[in-house]
């Protein structure tokens, strides 16, 4: 019997219940817990609303599984997904758990107006993502022990949306086959102190990283969250800031502190742009800097586009501020294998500033050395 | 610094630190300006905390909640308070709340889907969606097949789920 076998024969199996924590070493404790259904049923009697629920996944995605819900169809079906993560089990999919696909299928085929929230520890690839009927997707993740208020919240637009993908959400589990899931017994068993080496083969090209790096489509890129407002960016100026000598190649000698040779943490150039809440309703945006590094000859491929800032900016309806990103000599540089050192490549380097991305609302670029 | 304590949580007083510096320090292969230096990296958020005035003691139930290992095998003797169920919570309902919401992100909202506008008839579908109905985390028998109580998977129908 393998230990897989093994696990499974002893494992217990609650189905019912939302997820507000994740497991191992990441969980916790709760005090209490506010479920999402029973923060739905408190909110929604304000407005003398029917609640009807089904719980149960197998019902959900069984033929006539949605029959009493009466009438039909709800104004809203709200559909919860979970993925289970915990250290020492890791998933071997990256649908969301317990027949879920299925389930939303089954609900969309009914309701018109399907919203789908998930709660898991990572990212879910969402195969239902364009149905016509599927009206909106809420991301939760794990929210803790407000769960259902922290949700209602949203819903209701008591608090307007401002999170934003901190990874890519590409279309198939197949498109992460660069960084694929191990899911092998042979490995579990094996005592091959080498069979678990890992090359990381893929370099830098990790995320969006690589899907920008070879034009790959993806579902909801890295950085992207909706609002229920809407942003621009506009009037992006970079400049040096930095008043010493000439800028060198690599970090001038310093006496090494935590966290590396301090110059390292020098502010060479500055980036400032306007964000404006161009929508009707006060929200938050984040506007997210990527710098374009030169490509290095000899050195791995340079992602095209690298994270290096971003802020979240609060804007009541017509405001506009001025946001700054601080360009640290780190942030201009590369960490090269070769000479073991964090470095500024010649050349051109590209900044560009977006609420995502691949939602670029600015460009512009520099010569450092 | 050993986690926690000592090497292992059944390894005795064990420890890769403790007795060792003592030796470094007297043979001279550690200054006692690198000791200090480590000393005020642990203590300082002892202090900001304000762990050396009036700070909770340790709630009683943390002995039996970590069953994992077990009272019996732990060999730090934790200065347990004498009341349970201690409640340092302060505001963090509200915090956690808001946190909720902001680590939220809207992936798609079209035909006016969100915010809600007064719904006179909701469905509420999934078994995400509820209460849990099978206890909280709890290590001891008899959940210690599924230490991690709620939304614990079935394999099989992980399986089920490609």
């Amino acid at each position: 019997m393998s230990p897989i076998q093994a696990r499974k024969s002893l494992t217990f199996i609650p189905e019912y219940g939302t997820l507000p924590v994740g497991g191992g070493s990441g969980t916790g404790r709760l005090s209490y817990l506010v479920d999402p259904l029973t923060a739905i049923k408190a909110r929604a009697a304000q407005d003398g609303s029917l609640v009807q629920y089904i719980l149960n996944n197998t019902l959900l995605s069984t033929p006539r599984g949605l029959a009493s819900l009466q009438p039909t169809p709800p104004d809203v079906c709200l559909v919860f997904l979970k993925t289970w993560a915990e250290e020492g089990e890791d998933r071997s999919t990256l649908l969301a758990d317990w027949n879920s696909t299925a389930v939303v299928e089954s609900v969309a085929s009914v309701c018109n107006n399907t919203i789908v929230v998930t709660h898991s520890g990572g990212l879910n690839i969402l195969p239902w993502a364009e149905n016509p009927n599927v009206t909106a997707i809420l991301a939760a993740h794990l929210p803790g022990t407000e769960t259902g208020n922290s949700l209602v919240d949203v819903l209701y637009g008591d608090v307007n949306p401002s999170g934003r993908l901190p990874y890519t959400i590409a279309k198939t589990q197949e498109d992460y086959a660069f960084a694929d899931i191990t899911n092998s017994t042979a490995l579990v068993t094996t005592r091959d102190p080498n069979a678990w080496q890992s090359d990381f083969t893929e370099g830098l090209l990790i995320d969006y990283r690589h899907f920008d790096y070879y034009n790959q489509s993806v579902q909801y890129e890295f950085g992207f969250g909706l609002s229920y407002s809407t942003f621009d960016i506009s009037s992006l100026s970079v400049s040096k800031v930095y008043g010493g000598y000439n800028i060198s190649s690599t970090p001038p000698p310093a006496k090494i502190i935590p966290g590396g040779n301090p110059t390292l943490w020098d502010v060479l150039y500055r980036a400032t742009v306007t964000v404006s809440n161009t929508g009707d309703v006060a929200g938050a945006t984040v506007p997210q800097l990527y710098l374009s590094l030169p490509q290095v000859p000899g050195e791995d491929p340079t992602p095209l586009k690298v994270l290096r800032g971003f802020e979240k900016v609060s804007l009541q309806p017509g405001q506009n501020t001025a946001v700054n990103f601080d360009l640290t000599r780190r942030d201009l540089s590369y960490w090269s294998i070769y000479q073991q050192e964090w470095v500024i490549a010649g050349g051109e380097i590209g900044v560009s500033v977006g609420l995502s991305s691949r939602d670029i609302k600015a460009t512009s670029s520099i010569r450092v050395l | 610094m050993d986690m926690p304590g000592t090497i292992g949580f059944r390894a005795g007083g064990n420890s890769f630190f403790g007795g060792n510096i003592t030796t470094a320090v007297n043979n001279g292969s550690l200054s006692e300006d690198r000791l200090d230096d480590m000393i005020k990296r642990i203590m300082t958020p002892y202090f900001h905390l304000k762990q050396d005035t009036d700070f909770p003691s340790i709630d009683p139930s943390e002995i039996p909640l970590n069953s994992f290992f077990g009272a019996a095998a732990s060999t730090v003797a934790f200065p347990l308070g004498s009341v349970a169920n201690v409640d340092v919570r302060e505001n963090h309902a509200t915090l956690i709340r808001e946190l909720g919401s902001a680590g939220t992100v809207l992936l798609k909202n079209v035909n006016g889907a969100l915010p809600l506008k007064a719904p006179k008839n909701i469905a509420v579908l999934g078994n995400d969606a509820g209460d849990i109905l099978n206890g909280e985390y709890f290590s001891a028998a008899p959940y210690q097949s599924n230490p991690f109580g709620y939304g614990k998977l079935c394999l099989q129908s992980k399986q089920e789920n490609r």
